[in-house]
């Protein structure tokens, strides 16, 4: 759909460069090619400006909207492989410049950064005062809180600590005409007014710059431990509903799959003191035991660092998809997806968030630049899913993956709900059309 | 259409059983729990279906007549008053469990099913539904959706918004739509976290998909005593900061310990400490032992006179029970009394109780104190005498002044009450007009002409002054604004028609 408009249009990077620099200077603007490219599948260098204040955001999405410019909101593009294909954009608006924090109060637990900080450093700047942000989602390092809340990104965590819009608990924003919003606060309850944070997270840039984000802590847990399970699929299986359902209290329950093969692992951290981790790594123990499973138990470091090679691991595939549904079905489904995925060629690594219904299948052999096999199989795996009332959302994708296919698969009834508010925040659709669900 | 030909039409739709109109039958439904402000409804209706629902709310939008989705009628802040000459349309009958998925976890209701029964229907299993406000034995499900409740033990677990997946809502225009998704991430934009918490202005919750969660294996709740408030305001903040995250933390003052000793729960509190601590942690039994141990060593760190382990179920059930009648039993010691609820960060607490002892000095008016204050949210009574004239306009005054106060420390108007009518002002304290605007130009998005619950929850931009005037009036003469749609909240097509 984006081709034939870039076609029609005479918008050059050069001139967007020129009018850019004298809103912001010519040292906050380069053209620069990759944007285009990953974000909308097309070859076409772009206006990069990466203004240092909310008011030059402002600026710039004012000027977008006088001239008519299509507008990609950004951070430092970690995560331009994730959502709709777009069409291409004429001005990026990094906030990569804008990695402030804006304000910490540790004894509230509440901290206020600007979107260009990286999660490397935010978990940083937390853990100095023993507090931590409990995400950890499917991302690099060096990806911005921007970019991590615009994609409502997640990961293991979400078994206990809930997503990303259970943190966040207000935002500043700039609309696509240039008007500056304001929503929730500083404070951990609050129901003044219409809980407009949540329209941002996951809206991938199609609603407005964020300039700000509030997030609630924790404070980091007074003990750590990982207990790891490996053997039978079906044992560990057994295992993780049993535990789902128990007394105990996993912090993770992620059930990791490689292959086709009949063996995984299945990870539980324990976040409580160390007398109920104690506690609850005996029953573990003795779970493995009735099952026939090993037992593993990691602490403190070391535990971290598992969960930070099984990343790595994930993030090395260049393609994630993401079934959602009932974790019952989920778990028991997967040995039949994990054959569809064998059988269409791909070597695939499995992560389960067990208590979230959430199954994420990291592809790592795609000798498919076109994309043809991958989009292939999402066809047969959400025939598939559908059927036991699964949703099949490709997670992240090389742009040629992406190309001809909704990535979201679609939206319902609520479709028309959804464009109306698209229309509200961004009355011209400058912001990155077509990125969104449905083509929003 | 003229009210005969409405009970007609909505007659039709529900049975002549399922309708009240005749003016006798409507005085339950001129307000909800906040009473400053009542209106009289053009009939009320009880739906059975979402069908039925959704017929009704198609007839009333192709009408250009009103409405108002009411629960329980247990809200604090007016969001379920018909003050536009609204039909209400009472969810109380759609109260049924449709569903439960132990497994995985999940249970769908109507949204006339009372929270405090979802809990019982689910105890027996293990499970429980976590948000549990003070009214939970009589509220609504729908109505913590609409109004995003809050409870003691959101502080652990999060409040409703936290714990609702999905919903089928009937929106303003009467189309059905599925919202939210139970398991993973929703596809789009996140339009159940803006329904929730709007206040029945977005839609009327039909079905509500909820997560449960298994009860904890065990709790243990201390009760400590403080001669100052200051040293239990320091104790709060110290427990936050140590790492623990308790299942609840509240606080009462000794106006409020005064209430609710004289209420059916008595504990016998001493009459002269200032304050007084409710602090629990729960999860796996090995653990709590140290939980406990450092929790009660903070608080004899910060002068605690007595700190006291709850011994049995027993002396924890009324220890609850006591602070859960905290509202309730203001009525004990004041003949009137209006409940505020503003928001400060947790750290604010010496400050903002000290601004409060100030207003209640300066306005004569006592004020009793309970609150959520691991979460920083401020319940302060107000307690007054509607006989004395001025009283009334006084206690209304220092309800905002203590928002007022709450939001100049940084926090926030309402916690978990709602804006509703009541706060409508003091929205503009907290928020610019650009804020305002954007909120009423999302409100249009759902709810074009508001005819969904009117005049709610968001002021109009910029008429700050004649809002006040109007407030002054409306608390002075309440019986006649009551006669007129209050013009000033919002230009509501439907009124007066
Ligand atoms: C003694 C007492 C203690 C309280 N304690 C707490 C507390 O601890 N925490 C707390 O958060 N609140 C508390 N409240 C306030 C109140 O109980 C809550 O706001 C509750 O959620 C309201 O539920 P309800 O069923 O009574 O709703 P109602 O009062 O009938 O309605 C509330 C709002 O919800 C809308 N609404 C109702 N049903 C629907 C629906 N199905 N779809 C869309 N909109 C709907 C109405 O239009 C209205 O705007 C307390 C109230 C009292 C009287």
């Amino acid at each position: 759909m984006g081709d034939s408009m870039a076609e029609a249009r005479v918008i050059s990077p050069q001139d967007v460069c020129a009018d850019v620099g004298q809103c912001v200077g010519n040292a906050a603007v380069a053209i620069e090619s990759g944007w285009n490219e990953a974000a909308a599948g097309i070859a076409a260098p772009v206006a990069v400006a990466r203004p240092t204040t909310e008011d030059r955001v402002a600026a710039l999405v004012r000027l977008a909207a006088e001239r008519g410019w299509r507008l990609l909101p950004a951070g430092r593009g970690r995560q331009l492989s994730w959502g709709n294909l777009g069409q291409p954009v004429d001005l990026v608006v990094s906030t990569a410049a804008m990695k402030e924090v804006a304000y910490y109060s540790p004894a509230d637990l509440v901290i206020s950064v600007q979107p260009g900080m990286t999660w490397a450093e935010l978990s940083r700047v937390l853990a100095a005062e023993g507090q931590m942000l409990p995400v950890d989602p499917f991302v690099p390092d060096d990806a911005t809180i921007g970019g991590i809340v615009s994609t409502a990104a997640s990961g293991p965590r979400r078994a206990l600590y809930g997503a990303l819009r259970d943190m966040v608990i207000g935002l500043r924003v700039v609309w696509g005409d240039g008007r500056v919003i304001r929503t929730g606060g500083r404070v951990v309850k609050n129901v003044a007014g219409y809980d407009m944070t949540k329209l941002f997270i996951g809206a991938l840039g199609t609603l407005g710059v964020l300039t700000e984000v509030t997030f609630k802590l924790r404070p980091l847990p007074l003990h750590r431990a990982t207990v790891l399970l490996s053997g039978d699929v079906q044992a560990l299986r057994t295992v993780a509903h049993t535990v789902m359902t128990s007394e105990l209290i996993p912090s993770r329950l992620e059930l990791v799959l490689r292959g086709d093969a009949s063996r995984g692992v299945l990870a539980i951290d324990c976040d409580e003191p160390s007398g109920g981790a104690a506690y609850q790594i005996q029953r573990l123990r003795a779970l493995a035991q009735e099952q026939g499973l090993s037992a593993e138990v990691l602490d403190g470091d070391v535990a971290d660092n598992w969960w930070r090679m099984h990343r790595a691991s994930a993030m090395e595939a260049p393609v994630c998809l993401r079934i959602s549904g009932k974790p019952t079905r989920l778990t028991a489904q997967a040995a039949a997806w994990r054959t569809v995925c064998a059988e269409a060629g791909f070597e695939t690594l499995w992560s389960i968030t067990v208590p979230a219904g959430m199954a994420r299948i990291f592809l790592s052999s795609t000798a498919d630049a076109d994309g043809v096999r991958v989009r292939k199989l999402v066809e047969q795996l959400r025939q598939a899913a559908g059927e036991v009332g699964g949703q099949v959302v490709v997670e992240r994708a090389p742009a040629g993956v992406r190309r001809g296919i909704d990535v979201f698969g679609g939206l319902g009834a609520s479709r028309v709900w959804m464009e109306g508010i698209k229309r509200t925040a961004d009355p011209h659709g400058l912001l990155c059309p077509g990125r969104f669900a449905g083509g929003i | 259409m003229n009210q005969e030909a409405l009970v007609r039409a909505l007659t039709e739709i529900v049975g002549p059983r399922r309708i009240l109109h005749r003016p006798g039958q409507l005085a339950a439904y001129e307000c909800d729990g906040y009473v400053a402000q009542k209106g009289r409804p053009r009939a009320v209706v009880f739906p059975e279906t979402t069908e039925e629902v959704s017929r009704i709310v198609r007839l009333l939008h192709r009408e250009r007549i009103p409405f108002v989705p009411r629960g329980a009628g247990t809200g604090l802040s007016g969001g379920a008053t018909p003050l536009h000459d609204e039909v209400v349309i009472s969810l109380v009958r759609m109260n049924k469990l449709l569903s439960v998925d132990y497994e995985n976890m999940r249970a769908i209701v109507q949204p006339g099913h009372v929270n405090l029964t979802l809990s019982k229907r689910l105890g027996p299993q293990g499970y429980y539904y976590a948000p549990d406000p003070s009214s939970q034995s009589v509220c609504t499900i729908g109505g913590n959706l609409a109004e995003n409740a809050g409870g003691a033990h959101c502080l652990k677990y999060g409040v409703t918004t936290n714990h609702i997946v999905a919903a089928e809502v009937v929106m303003p225009n009467g189309d059905v739509v599925e919202i939210g998704a139970e398991f993973g991430e929703a596809v789009g934009y996140d339009l159940l976290g803006l329904i929730v918490g709007s206040e029945g202005t977005l839609g009327i919750a039909t079905a509500i998909t909820v997560r449960i969660l298994k009860k904890p294996q065990a709790v243990r709740t201390v009760m400590a005593m403080f001669d100052r408030v200051a040293d239990a305001s320091d104790t709060v903040s110290h427990i936050i900061a140590s790492g623990i995250v308790p299942a609840a933390i509240e606080m009462m003052d000794q106006l409020a310990m005064q209430a609710v000793d004289k209420s059916n729960y008595h504990v016998g509190y001493p009459r002269d400490i200032e304050a007084v601590l409710l602090i629990e942690v729960d999860g796996l039994e090995a653990g709590l032992p140290e939980l406990a141990d450092r929790i009660i060593a903070i608080c004899r760190e910060h002068r605690a006179r007595s700190v006291k382990l709850a011994e049995s179920d027993a002396e924890r059930a009324l220890w609850w029970s006591s602070r859960k009648m905290a509202f309730g039993a203001t009525g004990r010691i004041s003949p009137d009394y209006i409940v505020q609820d503003g928001v400060i960060p947790r750290t604010k607490l010496t400050e903002i109780l000290a601004r409060i002892a100030e207003l209640s000095e300066e306005s004569g008016l006592r004020i009793a104190n309970v609150f959520h204050a691991g979460d920083g949210n401020l319940h302060p009574l107000i307690c007054y005498d509607a006989r004395i004239p001025g009283q009334t306009e006084k206690a209304v005054a220092v309800g905002s002044a203590i928002l007022r106060a709450c939001v100049d420390v940084g926090g926030s108007i309402t916690g978990e009450h709602g804006v509703g009518v009541e706060k409508l002002e003091e929205m503009r304290y907290l928020f610019s007009d650009a804020d305002l605007e954007a909120q009423l130009a999302i409100r249009a998005v759902f709810n074009p002409e508001d005819l969904c619950n009117p005049g709610k929850l968001i002021p109009r931009p910029g008429r700050c002054a004649e809002v006040r005037d109007a407030h002054w009036l409306a608390a002075k003469h309440a019986e006649i604004a009551a006669g007129f749609p209050d013009q000033t909240l919002t230009t509501s097509p439907g009124a007066g028609a």
